[in-house]
C-alpha cells in the first residue's frame, strides 16, 4: 500500500464529509429503498492504511475496576469530542472511581464517568484533555449497508500492552437487523437495528470499540458480548451511532446523571419492591438490568399497569441501571409517597404512577 | 490433519479460510477486485519458498492439547537448505521430520536450533538446497492497515492455502511480533505472511504477550487475532541462530509492582549473579531508560527487553536517591532462582495492609526453633524494622528481606505487645532460614461437632461477562475482616454438586476460616484452556467480594482437575499463591513460574503415604527446591479425606509466612 503525504488532509476530509452529507440527503429523500449501495462505494475509497492511521488516534484503551488487583477488566472507547469525551459500552469495567484511559500514543488519563443510558447500555467518560483527535458524530448519522467495507478498532484480548495502540481488523457488514424476538438479543434493552460484521469482534476487550466506514467515519460502537448459549455462537455486532445519537446527546446534556443515593438519608419506613408488588429479574452480578419479572395480583404495580419484561429506567427522577440500584433508590423513599416509574416497554417509553394503599 | 480438543474446528477453519477469498468483492469497487488479484499473485510469488513439513512419531498430547501429527508449513531462509518453521510444528517431539520438495519427493530434515524467545525452529534439509529465499518486507515500511496474505501448505502439498487480512498492529508481544487479522492457525503456522508485493512480512506462530509457554496464543486461532515474527529479524539473526539456540535475554530484576500501571518502575529485588546484580543494581533503584528508550512502567521494560536475546548487551539508566547512573550488562538466558530467606513467622491476617493504618507486621505465629524464636519475639508483637529500614506491611517485609539469602544475618526491630502501642523498639539479629514448606502445627480445638449444613451457607459467584458460575461455601461465622483464606477447588469437569462440596469442605471452612469456591466448567466433559483466564478472573472477584488477604489464596486440584489447577496457578500466578494437588504430582507439561520475592507460588502435594515416600517424588521436590520454590510432598493415609482438607486449609492460611 502506498502512503501519500497530504498536509491538507483535514480540509479534504471535511469537504468529503460535506459531500457525503449531501449525497446522503439526496439518497435519503429520493431513493430511500432502491438505491444500490454501490453509489456510496463509487467514491474513491481512502486506502485502509490512511483510514487506520487517522482512526487509531481516536480510539482509546480502557482499564477499569479490578485492573490493579489482577482482575483483567479492560475494554475500548472512542473519542467523540475535542474536550475528552469518551463513548464506550456500559459494563463492569466502569465500576471504578476512575478508569485508566490510554490514548494511542500511550498517554494515560484517568477518566470519570459522566453518565450512562440503560436503554442503550452506553456510557460516556470524560478525561481532562483538550484538542484531541476525535470522531465527529455528525458524520456518523447513517446506518451502513450490507456488503460495505468496515474496519474495527478494539482493545481485543488485552494484547495491546503498555503504550501499544488498539488493534485494527477489517471486514464487511454482513447484515443490519433488529435482534428483537431473537433469543440472542433477549438480554439487550436496546431494540433498534444492529450492524452484524464478519470481522471477529466479539472478544474480550472489544466492547466500546469503533466500527469505521471507508470514509473513516464512526458508524458503530461494538456492543457487549452476546452469545446464543444453546448454539454456542457469539454474535459479532455493533450498535449504529445514528441509533445511539439521542442517548449520547442526553448523557452529554446531563439528563442521565447517575444517582448517588449514598448521599441521601435512608427513611424509616422505606418503599420496597415487595410492597409495590413487583419482582425483578434476580440480581446475581450487581448489574443485571432491572427487568420486571413478575407482578403480584392486586398490587400497586398491577394497578399502575406495570408488566413483566418492562425495563425500569427511572424511579422518580433517579436513573437506575440495575436491580440493586432500584432497591437503593427505594430505600430513600417513604412508603406513603407517590412513586413515578419510567419504563421501557419494547421500543416505547411508558410512565406510570404507583401508590400503596 | 491436526486434531483439537474442540471437535469440528478443522472444518470450520477451512470453510472460513476458503470463504474469505470470496466474501469481500461483491459490493466492492473494481479497484478492490484488482487488489484481490494482486493478493493472489503476491501469495503465488512466495509459493516456491513455502514447503510442507510432515512429522512421524512423537507424543499425542502436549499439556492439555491433543495433537495428532499432521502436516505443517515451513519457509526457506537460506540456499543451503535451511528452513524456518514454528515450534508448533515439532512441539510433539517427532522422531523424524520430512520436507516435501517441489518435485514431490519427501526428504529428511533435522532440527538445527530453536528460538525460544520467538517460538521458531530452524530445520536443515540438504535436498532443499537451492530453493529460493523469499524477499523480506522491510519492517520500517510496514503500516497498520496494509493488506497481507497468510500462506500455508497444509491442506494440499501441491497448492498453497491462503487467508487474507490486514496488518492489525506493529510491535506486539513486547516488540517481537506483528499482529494480523488474517486467520492464523495450524493451517499456516510456520508459513508466511506476505505483503502485496509478495515479500514476506513474517512467520506465523502461536505466541502471547501474557505467557511464555510454547503453545500460548494457540487458543486465539480463528479469533480475529494472530501474530507473525518479522522475517527481516529472522534473516538478521540467521548467522547466530544456525549455530546455537536463541533464548530470551533476562536482566534479573523483580519490579516492586508487576502490574501495567504503577510508575515509576522501582526494583524490588535483584538476582545476585544476574546481569543486573553483577553490575550493582540494587533494590530501590528506579529504572528510567534501557537502550535509549524511556522506561516508566513495567511494560516499558518488557518492551525494551522483549526483542533482545541472551548474550546481547544492553545499556540502561537508573535513578538512585535522585542521582542518575548508567550501566551496561550482558543479558542472560537463565537467572539463578530467587531463594526466600525467611524469619520463620506467620503474619496476622489483614485484608488490605495498606489500609490497616498501623505500620509494621503483627506476628501471629512463630516457628519453633525458627530464626526469630531465640530473640524472644512473641505472637502479637509487631515487626517494624528490617536492616534498619522501617516496614509498613507484609509486602514491604518481603521486599526488605529480598536482598538476603538464607543463612545470612539481619537486624530486626520490633515492638512487643506487652509494652503497649508506644513501646520502644527492641532490636536483635536473626539468622535467616530457607522458607519451610511444612504444615503449621494443628491448632487446639474444642470438641464441638460441626454440621456443615447448618454452619455454612451455599452461595453463587457470578460475573456478568461469563455464563459459567462458581459455587461458594461460606461459613456462617464469616466476617470480611481479612482473616478468611480462599480455597478454589477444581475437580472433575461438569456440574458441581454444591451440597456435596459443602459436606466435604464445611468443617475445614468453619475451623480454618476458609471461603471455598468451586468453578464450573464451560464444557461438561472437559476442562479447556479458555477456562484458565475465566477462573482467574472469578478468583479475583472472590478476593474482592470476601475481603480475602490476596496472599492467602490457594487452588486445589483433584483427579481430572489437577492439570487445570496447575495451569491456573502458573498462568495466573498474580492471583494464586498456593497450588495444592490431592493424589497427584505435578502434571506433565507444567512449567512453574520463576520465584519472585513478593509473588511466590508454594506447592503442596498431598499423596498417599506409599507414593509420597518414593524416589520420583523426592526428586521432584528436590529439583524444585533447588529452584527456590517452596514445595512439599505431604503423606496422607487417605488423600482427599477430611484430614487432608483440614491440612490444606491450614496450609492456605499460612501461605504468607515469612
Amino acid at each position: 500500500m502506498r502512503r501519500t503525504d497530504r498536509p491538507d488532509r483535514t480540509i479534504r476530509r471535511l469537504d468529503r464529509a460535506r459531500l457525503m452529507t449531501f449525497v446522503w440527503v439526496v439518497v435519503a429523500s429520493a431513493f430511500v429503498t432502491t438505491v444500490p449501495n454501490l453509489l456510496v462505494a463509487q467514491e474513491r475509497p481512502r486506502p485502509i492504511v490512511e483510514l487506520t492511521a487517522s482512526a487509531r488516534t481516536k480510539v482509546v484503551k480502557l482499564f477499569g475496576a479490578g485492573g490493579a488487583k489482577g482482575l483483567e477488566a479492560y475494554q475500548t472507547g472512542v473519542l467523540i469530542s475535542d474536550e475528552g469525551h469518551v463513548l464506550t459500552a456500559w459494563s463492569h469495567v466502569l465500576d471504578a472511581d476512575t478508569v485508566a484511559t490510554f490514548l494511542d500514543d500511550g498517554q494515560r488519563y484517568e477518566a470519570t464517568l459522566l453518565g450512562y443510558d440503560p436503554r442503550t447500555e452506553i456510557a460516556i467518560l470524560k478525561i481532562d484533555a483538550q484538542g484531541l483527535p476525535h470522531f465527529v458524530l455528525d458524520e456518523s448519522m447513517r446506518v451502513p449497508e450490507p456488503g460495505e467495507l468496515i474496519l474495527a478498532l478494539t482493545n481485543l484480548y488485552g494484547v495491546a500492552t503498555g503504550n501499544e495502540p488498539a488493534s485494527v481488523q477489517h471486514g464487511t457488514v454482513t447484515a443490519v437487523r433488529s435482534l428483537e424476538g431473537d433469543r440472542i438479543g433477549g438480554r439487550l434493552p436496546y431494540r433498534g437495528p444492529v450492524i452484524v460484521t464478519d470481522a471477529i469482534t466479539s472478544n474480550p476487550g472489544t466492547p466500546g470499540g469503533a466500527i469505521v466506514d471507508a470514509s473513516g467515519n464512526l458508524l458503530g460502537l461494538v456492543g457487549k458480548d452476546l452469545k446464543a448459549d444453546d448454539a454456542d455462537i457469539w454474535l459479532n455486532y455493533a450498535l449504529p451511532i445514528a441509533e445511539l445519537r439521542r442517548s449520547i446527546d442526553d448523557i452529554l446534556a446531563g439528563k442521565l446523571l447517575l444517582a448517588f443515593e449514598e448521599d441521601r438519608p435512608e427513611v424509616s419506613e422505606p418503599m420496597t419492591l415487595e410492597l409495590l408488588g413487583m419482582e425483578l429479574v434476580p440480581d446475581v452480578v450487581g448489574r443485571t438490568p432491572p427487568f420486571v419479572d413478575r407482578v403480584a395480583r392486586g398490587s400497586a404495580a398491577e394497578r399502575a399497569g406495570v408488566r413483566p419484561d418492562d425495563l425500569i429506567l427511572f424511579v422518580d427522577d433517579r436513573l437506575v441501571a440495575s436491580r440493586s440500584q432500584v432497591e437503593t433508590v427505594l430505600s430513600r423513599i417513604h412508603r406513603d409517597d407517590l412513586l413515578v416509574l419510567t419504563l421501557q416497554r419494547g421500543t416505547a417509553t411508558v410512565t406510570v404512577e404507583l401508590e400503596i394503599r | 490433519m491436526m486434531r483439537f480438543d474442540r471437535p469440528g474446528n478443522v472444518a470450520i477453519r477451512t470453510i472460513c479460510a476458503a470463504g474469505l477469498l470470496f466474501a469481500l468483492p461483491a459490493s466492492m469497487p473494481i479497484a478492490a477486485q484488482e487488489e484481490f488479484a494482486v493478493l493472489r499473485r503476491a501469495a503465488e510469488q512466495v509459493a516456491p519458498s513455502v514447503v510442507q513439513i510432515e512429522t512421524i512419531g512423537g507424543r499425542e498430547r502436549v499439556g492439555d492439547l491433543f495433537i495428532a501429527a499432521g502436516p505443517s508449513t515451513g519457509v526457506v531462509v537460506s540456499d543451503r537448505g535451511l528452513i524456518v518453521t514454528s515450534l508448533f510444528s515439532i512441539v510433539h517431539e517427532p522422531t523424524s521430520i520430512l520436507v516435501r520438495l517441489p518435485n514431490g519427493n519427501r526428504s529428511p530434515a533435522r532440527i538445527v536450533s530453536r528460538d525460544l524467545a520467538r517460538n521458531l525452529v530452524l530445520l536443515e534439509c540438504p535436498d532443499a538446497a537451492g530453493l529460493p529465499v523469499p524477499i523480506a518486507a522491510p519492517e520500517s515500511e510496514l503500516q497498520v492497515g496494509q493488506f497481507a496474505v497468510a500462506v500455508g501448505r497444509v491442506h494440499d502439498a501441491e497448492r498453497i492455502n491462503t487467508s487474507v487480512g490486514i496488518v492489525s498492529a506493529l510491535d506486539r508481544v513486547w516488540g517481537k511480533a506483528i499482529q494480523t487479522d488474517a486467520k492464523i492457525s495450524p493451517s499456516n503456522y510456520g508459513g508466511a505472511l506476505v505483503d502485496l508485493q509478495g515479500r514476506v512480512i513474517g512467520i506465523p506462530v502461536p505466541i502471547s504477550p501474557q505467557s511464555e509457554e510454547q503453545l500460548a496464543g494457540f487458543e486465539w486461532y480463528d479469533s480475529g487475532i494472530g501474530f507473525v515474527i518479522p522475517f527481516e529479524t529472522i534473516l538478521g539473526h540467521l548467522d547466530r541462530w544456525s549455530v546455537k539456540d536463541l533464548r530470551p535475554g533476562k536482566l534479573g530484576v523483580t519490579p516492586k509492582a508487576s502490574d501495567n500501571f504503577t510508575e515509576p518502575l522501582e526494583v524490588a529485588a535483584v538476582g545476585r549473579l544476574s546481569p543486573a546484580g553483577v553490575v550493582g543494581l540494587m533494590p530501590g533503584d528506579r529504572i528510567v531508560e534501557i537502550d535509549g528508550r524511556p522506561i516508566r512502567r513495567f511494560p516499558d521494560l518488557k518492551h525494551a527487553l522483549g526483542r533482545r536475546y541472551a548474550g546481547e548487551t544492553i545499556v540502561g539508566v537508573i535513578e538512585r536517591q535522585g542521582e542518575r547512573m548508567s550501566f551496561e550488562t550482558e543479558l542472560a538466558a537463565e537467572i539463578e532462582p530467587f531463594r526466600v530467606a525467611a524469619l520463620g513467622i506467620e503474619p496476622a491476617a489483614v485484608s488490605d495492609p495498606a489500609e490497616a493504618g498501623i505500620a509494621g507486621v503483627v506476628v501471629e505465629r512463630i516457628d519453633d526453633g525458627g530464626p526469630v524464636a531465640a530473640l524472644g519475639i512473641n505472637a502479637g508483637d509487631r515487626i517494624v524494622e528490617i536492616a534498619g529500614a522501617a516496614i509498613a506491611s507484609t509486602d514491604e517485609l518481603a521486599t526488605a528481606l529480598a536482598p538476603f539469602a538464607p543463612g545470612e544475618n539481619v537486624e530486626i526491630g520490633w515492638t512487643a505487645a506487652i509494652d503497649g502501642p508506644a513501646g520502644t523498639i527492641r532490636r536483635g539479629t536473626a539468622t535467616l532460614a530457607p522458607l519451610a514448606a511444612t504444615l503449621p502445627p494443628p491448632p487446639i480445638e474444642t470438641a464441638e461437632v460441626i454440621d456443615p449444613e447448618t454452619s455454612c451457607e451455599l452461595k453463587e459467584l457470578r460475573l456478568e461477562q461469563f455464563p459459567e458460575t462458581c459455587d461458594v461455601v461460606v461459613p456462617n461465622r464469616f466476617a470480611p475482616d481479612g482473616s478468611f483464606a480462599l480455597v478454589v477447588v477444581v475437580g472433575a469437569p461438569g456440574k458441581v454438586d454444591a451440597e456435596k462440596l459443602r459436606e466435604r469442605w464445611g468443617v475445614a471452612a468453619v475451623r480454618d476460616g476458609l471461603i471455598v469456591v468451586a468453578p464450573h466448567s464451560t464444557d461438561e466433559r472437559r476442562w479447556q484452556r479458555t477456562d484458565v483466564e475465566r477462573i482467574a478472573t472469578q478468583i479475583g472477584q472472590a478476593i474482592i467480594d470476601y475481603g480475602i488477604d490476596p496472599r492467602r489464596v490457594a487452588i486445589v486440584g483433584e483427579g481430572p482437575g489437577a492439570a487445570l489447577a496447575a495451569l491456573i496457578a502458573t498462568d495466573a500466578s498474580r492471583t494464586v499463591r498456593g497450588l495444592a494437588l490431592i493424589g497427584s504430582g505435578l502434571p506433565p507439561g507444567v512449567s512453574l513460574p520463576e520465584n519472585e520475592p513478593i509473588r511466590r507460588l508454594s506447592i503442596g502435594l498431598w499423596l498417599a503415604t506409599d507414593v509420597a515416600d518414593t524416589d520420583p517424588v523426592r526428586q521432584l521436590v528436590k529439583a524444585n527446591e533447588e529452584r527456590g520454590i517452596a514445595i512439599a510432598a505431604i503423606p496422607s493415609p487417605k488423600p482427599g479425606e477430611p484430614e487432608t482438607l483440614r491440612e490444606i486449609g491450614r496450609w492456605t492460611q499460612s501461605l504468607d509466612r515469612h
